[in-house]
């Protein structure tokens, strides 16, 4: 899989420090993508944690993020002295639903609903699995 | 975590290492790279009295090109040396194509090609080519020197025909033969992770065009890497045209082993066993036409 764009338009007042404000966004995207496609704790049926480590809780690393294009809308806040909103959770917030809509209309597979994340390779691969078995002829 | 305590030797030879391994053979472990053997101190799942550190046994690393155009590699070549080797690329753009997908190059600047082999992981990259290519190793033990051909090597999970006072010299690798195409793929959850399933290919075409041999390594789908053998002889005779693929793969499919993990169901390991040797024999057989 590859990102091939991801735009992000941002509304958090009025911008008072734009190089922090696009930081945080960066960051927050990148959280966004191992919230879509990796991080997920496995817990067996006893309660024990089957992936402890960071060799098997995966976190996107640099290669996993990709460029990110921001633009900002400033709708100043009427209750705050600045206008100003908060900036740090924008970023992450939407991010696993819309890959999960883009996935989606990646694979085009008819009657394939992604209402889930991460969306692993092999939960997507059970998934579309399922949505073609149960297409109508 | 850290690891129980051990033992540390730093021999200067072969000779000396040797001497060390048969003194404490069951006890003792090489320690190469320690890409492998460290991590897995440190998480306790190996607790070794002794550890012989052959760093320092300079003789063990270097890549030399024979008259026959073949390589012999010793065991303790970096990988990221072997990666940028124009002897490599030359003789064995197999292994040359493989390199990057082990790892991180901060690793493969410290593990070394010799360890992989030896560690004989079934997800690691360098077993499954090794088969692929038909490689030799060279082992050194009390009773001397033996060659071991790399489908005599691998028997189980992280088990080699290596016995515990014999250790990994070099590998000998075979120049490509003419009219042959490779290709390398693997599918992993992020770049340089463990793959979920691998495919290493090597095929010739013979005079008439048709496929003369094949050899397929795969990795992640058993409990050893393992050559696809009713696969690669389907492939035998054909013209390589995306149906003889198709039918490689479905073969290939059939002949693993695979078990199901946090990231990988058996059942999902098979449809990428399926889809990859597919697209692995494609590749191959174009790179043969690339080159005329
Ligand atoms: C984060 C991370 C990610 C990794 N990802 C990958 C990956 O995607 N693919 C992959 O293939 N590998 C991967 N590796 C492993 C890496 O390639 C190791 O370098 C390699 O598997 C072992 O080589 P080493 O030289 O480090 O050996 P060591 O760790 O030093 O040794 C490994 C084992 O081999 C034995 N041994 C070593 N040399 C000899 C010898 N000459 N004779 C006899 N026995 C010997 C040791 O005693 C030990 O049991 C990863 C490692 C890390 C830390």
């Amino acid at each position: 899989m590859q990102i091939r764009d991801y735009v992000v338009v941002h509304d958090c007042g009025r911008v008072i420090n734009p190089l922090i404000l696009d930081g945080q966004i960066h960051g927050g995207v990148a959280q966004g993508v191992g919230n879509a496609f990796f991080e997920h704790l496995v817990v067996d049926s006893a309660g024990q944690l089957q992936n402890a480590s960071f060799m098997d809780y995966l976190l996107p690393t640099a290669s996993d993020v990709p460029r990110i294009r921001i633009d900002h809308v400033e709708t100043p806040a009427a209750d705050t002295p600045l206008g100003v909103k908060g900036a740090g959770e924008a970023g992450c917030i939407p991010t696993g639903a819309l890959f999960a809509q883009a996935v989606e209309d990646a694979l085009g597979i008819e009657g394939l609903e992604l209402l889930e994340i991460p969306l692993s390779p092999n939960r997507l691969f059970e998934l579309a699995r399922g949505a073609r078995e149960e297409a109508p002829e | 975590m850290k690891p129980p305590v051990f033992e540390y030797h730093a021999p200067g030879s072969t000779d000396e290492a040797l001497a060390l391994l048969g003194e404490h053979a069951w006890e003792a472990k090489i320690l190469a790279g320690g890409q492998s053997l460290v991590p897995a101190m440190n998480f306790r799942l190996a607790s070794p009295a002794i550890l012989i550190d052959i760093n320092g046994v300079d003789e063990l690393s270097g890549i030399e090109t024979a008259a026959d155009g073949s390589l012999r590699i010793g065991a303790m070549t970096r990988q990221n040396v072997v990666e940028s080797s124009d002897q490599v690329r030359a003789a064995a753009p197999l292994l040359h194509k493989a390199m990057p997908w082990i790892a991180h190059p901060q690793i493969r600047a410290r593990g070394t090609l010799g360890g992989s082999i030896a560690h004989a992981d079934p997800a690691a990259e360098l077993p499954a080519v090794m088969l692929a290519l038909g490689a030799e190793f060279h082992a050194r033990g009390p009773s001397g020197e033996r060659a071991i051909p790399a489908d005599e090597f691998f028997f189980g999970l992280l088990m080699t025909a290596l016995a515990p006072d014999e250790m990994l010299t070099a590998i000998s690798i075979p120049a490509q033969a003419p009219r042959s195409g490779t290709a390398f793929v693997e599918f992993a959850r992020r770049h340089g992770d463990y793959a979920l399933a691998g495919v290493a290919v090597t095929l010739t075409l013979g005079s008439d065009g048709t496929c003369e041999s094949a050899a397929l390594g795969l990795l992640s789908v058993s409990e050893a890497p393992m050559l696809a053998v009713q696969a690669a002889s389907a492939l035998v005779g054909t013209a390589v045209e995306l149906s003889d693929a198709e039918g490689a793969a479905e073969l290939a499919a059939g002949e693993i082993d695979p078990t199901g993990d946090l990231h990988a169901s058996a059942d999902y390991r098979r449809h990428l066993v399926r889809v990859l040797v597919r697209r692995a024999v494609v590749e191959a057989r174009a790179g043969i036409e690339d080159r005329g």
